[in-house]
């Protein structure tokens, strides 16, 4: 059986983390995935709102409009909670997590804690319990 | 290699950390001794004022004339020596009898000398204001059958600072006795009492005035309240942070108002004077401002006032400063760790990719990744090298080797270094040395190296395609217009006239420049470019969103200060930047 591939936006200016992550989710998980990257937050914000995706990673740290930023736009607009956010940053600022937390994320990793395939098994939760709630 | 790397940004952050340190030390340092010290002062002033306002100068002019009635009967002869002293709301008569003698004598004393002081005071003296006290030889009750009389009499006034503050009188039995000779030594003796006790006075006046002074031009708000939460003491500082500044009467109403519940006044004072102790509350939002309170009890230590408590003192210190101080410096940390946390994560992601079989066999994207992992670490090591120096700047470990230097090969040589990437962005490179510039120039070769890499790299970052960056380097005499020396070299840069001023007052010097025709900056922000990032704490980014940590100008700062030069910037937004920097020759 084939599955419409889950849309996921990463909103990073890390261009080499965009890249890496996009590849490593398209090797190990063949077609499950679409990725979309953003460079900066309002590049992010703007596709949020554009390809509706179904799962967005996005950074605090970016130039134009940081994590935070683009986070409270996409609750303003009704985005978030409905689409999951996972921030994934490499601060470890407990206050920006409290915030994203109330905001409406889903999780917060700090990078250089997790590997690629650790950030992917969080992805991969958070789609799950997303699918779940979603066929009570 | 990762480990060598934590290794590395675990010394550097242990380094700065100790530079924190150090300074941390001497400000808590600087803090505890200005904090005895005004504790000291306002306790000198809290006792100046109880012996100014409330016992006044009575009880010098007490001890003194005990001294001389004590004294008196080595020079001249008498039944009795009396003085009466103007006290703030009473009297005192105080009369030594040399001999004994009847009541009737002693109250016939006392009426004249009352009678006397009225007439002097012009204000009436009724007995029950009179403390009385008799001193000396036996006071016979004229019940006894004795009856004295006063014969002879002779009253001398007590004038203080032109005051008058008492009368000295001696008396006698006898007829006749007081003569020129007597009246003469006693007025010398009152006279030179007088005199002592008006120069105490005076400096007791200057020293209070000199306390008054100092508590009014601190920088710390000073409040100073008596038992009664009567103010004695609010300055200046404490008007000021108070919202009062207006007031020319502040009481303690008008206190707590403006403190608006953040800081509970009376209970502190009273909860500082029962525990006998300084309170120290260290975070008040008082408007726009934070403060670290004391609150002291004020207490006597000399002998008339010994261990009684006077009331207390509030003292605001202001540390709104140091607040934002801290927070840069946990802002710049945290940066600091972001930037050097995310190319080694990338790394280590990157390392973790190239494990799968897959990668290897795709050869683009493998050099990709090589590509990748090169380009991480050079930026990592740029910011690693550029941390280090920096904090060797700091902590003033930094030693320049200095010899001689062909500065025109050494621009030279930079601006090929340099020139690929301005190639790459299309970027056009030029430069000019002045034929007045020494063939060598002495200087550290590596360090000038540094300073133009640095200018140059910033100079391409901030430039977009099609631009042009000119390195130029003349000769400036003292007394002479830098604006003029440039225009005679050809230079075109941002500085124009703007600098005139300041470099008629430096000495003969060698000036380089680099300008280009870029974004720009915005010239009132020219000197926080060259101060440490934590203190405004933002991560600068050019057009293209490409990172600076900012350091670069502090390093360059660093080098060109240690060279005994300056560094300066001047810039229009939109058109383009010139930053310069001198060397002394």
């Amino acid at each position: 059986m084939t599955k419409i591939p889950k849309k996921v936006l990463i909103a990073d200016d890390d261009k080499i983390f965009c890249k890496i992550f996009k590849d490593s989710l398209h090797r190990d998980y063949p077609e499950k995935y679409e990725v979309v990257t953003a460079s900066d937050g309002e590049e992010g914000l703007k596709l949020a709102m554009e390809i509706n995706p179904d799962l967005i990673v996005l950074d605090l740290k970016m130039p134009k409009m940081d994590g935070m930023e683009v986070l409270k736009a996409l609750k303003e607009k009704g985005i978030v909670p409905k689409t999951p956010v996972l921030i994934s940053t490499n601060f470890s600022d407990m206050e920006k997590m409290s915030e994203g937390f109330e905001l409406g994320i889903k999780g917060y990793v700090v990078k250089s804690d997790y590997s690629l395939e650790g950030i992917e098994h969080r992805i991969a939760d958070i789609l799950e319990i997303q699918d779940e709630d979603a066929g009570k | 290699m990762e480990n060598l790397l934590i290794y590395i940004v675990g010394f550097l952050a242990g380094g700065i950390a100790v530079a924190f340190f150090w300074r941390e030390r001497i400000f808590r340092y600087e803090t505890t001794a200005r904090e005895t010290e005004l504790r000291r002062k306002m306790y000198e002033l809290a006792i100046l004022k109880e012996i100014g306002d409330r016992i006044g100068y009575s009880l010098d002019v007490e001890k003194i004339v005990d001294v001389i009635t004590g004294s008196l009967n080595q020079f001249i002869t008498y039944s009795t020596v009396s003085y009466i002293l103007v006290k703030p709301e009473s009297f005192v008569f105080k009369i030594d009898l040399e001999k004994p003698i009847s009541r009737s004598f002693v109250d016939d004393v006392r009426t004249r000398m009352e009678r006397s002081l009225e007439v002097l005071l012009d204000k009436k003296i009724s007995p029950e204001e009179v403390e009385e006290r008799i001193t000396g030889a036996l006071l016979l009750e004229d019940t006894q059958g004795v009856v004295d009389t006063v014969h002879s009499f002779f009253n001398i006034p007590l004038v203080i600072d032109e005051k008058i503050v008492g009368l000295l009188t001696i008396a006698d039995t006898r007829e006749g006795l007081y003569k020129e000779k007597e009246m003469t030594i006693l007025y010398k003796i009152v006279a030179q009492a007088s005199q002592a006790v008006s120069k105490l006075e005076h400096v007791i006046k200057i020293e209070e005035a000199k306390l008054n002074a100092m508590v009014e031009s601190l920088p710390d708000g000073v409040v100073m309240v008596d038992r009664d939460y009567r103010i004695m003491v609010v300055n200046p500082s404490a008007k000021k942070y108070l919202g009062l500044e207006h007031d020319p009467d502040v009481d303690i109403f008008d206190l707590i108002e403006s403190l608006g519940g953040k800081f509970d006044l009376r209970t502190k004072i009273d909860e500082c004077i029962v525990a006998d102790t300084t309170l120290l509350v260290t975070e008040v939002d008082i408007g726009k401002n934070f403060f670290r309170i004391f609150v002291s009890p004020v207490k006597g230590e000399s002998d008339v006032v010994h261990g009684k408590v006077l009331g207390g003192v509030v003292v605001l210190h202001d540390i709104t400063a140091e607040k934002e101080a801290e927070k840069m410096k946990e802002d710049f940390t945290a940066m600091m760790v972001h930037e050097l946390r995310s190319p080694l994560d990338g790394i280590k992601k990157m390392g973790e990719m190239m494990h799968g079989e897959d990668i290897r066999l795709d050869k683009k994207t493998y050099d990709e990744y090589i590509q990748m992992i090169y380009e991480s670490s050079s930026a990592m090591l740029e910011l690693v090298n550029d941390l280090l120096d920096v904090a060797r700047i700091q902590t003033g470990n930094f030693v320049l080797s200095m010899r001689q230097v062909d500065l025109r090969k050494a621009i030279a040589e930079r601006l090929r270094f340099v020139g690929y990437i301005a190639k790459d962005r299309k970027i056009e490179l030029e430069s000019k040395v002045s034929d007045a510039v020494p063939l060598e120039v002495r200087c550290d070769y590596t360090r000038i190296e540094q300073v133009f890499d640095n200018l140059f790299s910033n100079a391409i970052k901030y430039s977009n395609p099609g631009g042009k960056i000119s390195a130029n380097v003349f000769m400036h005499k003292k007394g002479e217009l830098l604006s003029k020396e440039a225009e005679k070299e050809g230079v075109k840069w941002f500085v124009g006239e703007k600098k005139d001023e300041e470099f008629k007052n430096i000495p003969d010097c060698l000036i380089a420049a680099v300008t280009d025709n870029g974004v720009g900056f915005d010239e009132t922000q020219a000197e926080k470019l060259f101060v440490r990032p934590e203190k405004f704490g933002v991560v600068r980014r050019n057009q293209r969103g490409e990172k600076s940590m900012g350091l670069g100008l502090i390093k360059i700062k660093g080098i060109i200060e240690a060279h005994g030069g300056i560094v300066g910037a001047v810039s229009r937004v939109g058109e383009g930047s010139t930053f310069y920097f001198t060397i002394n020759i």
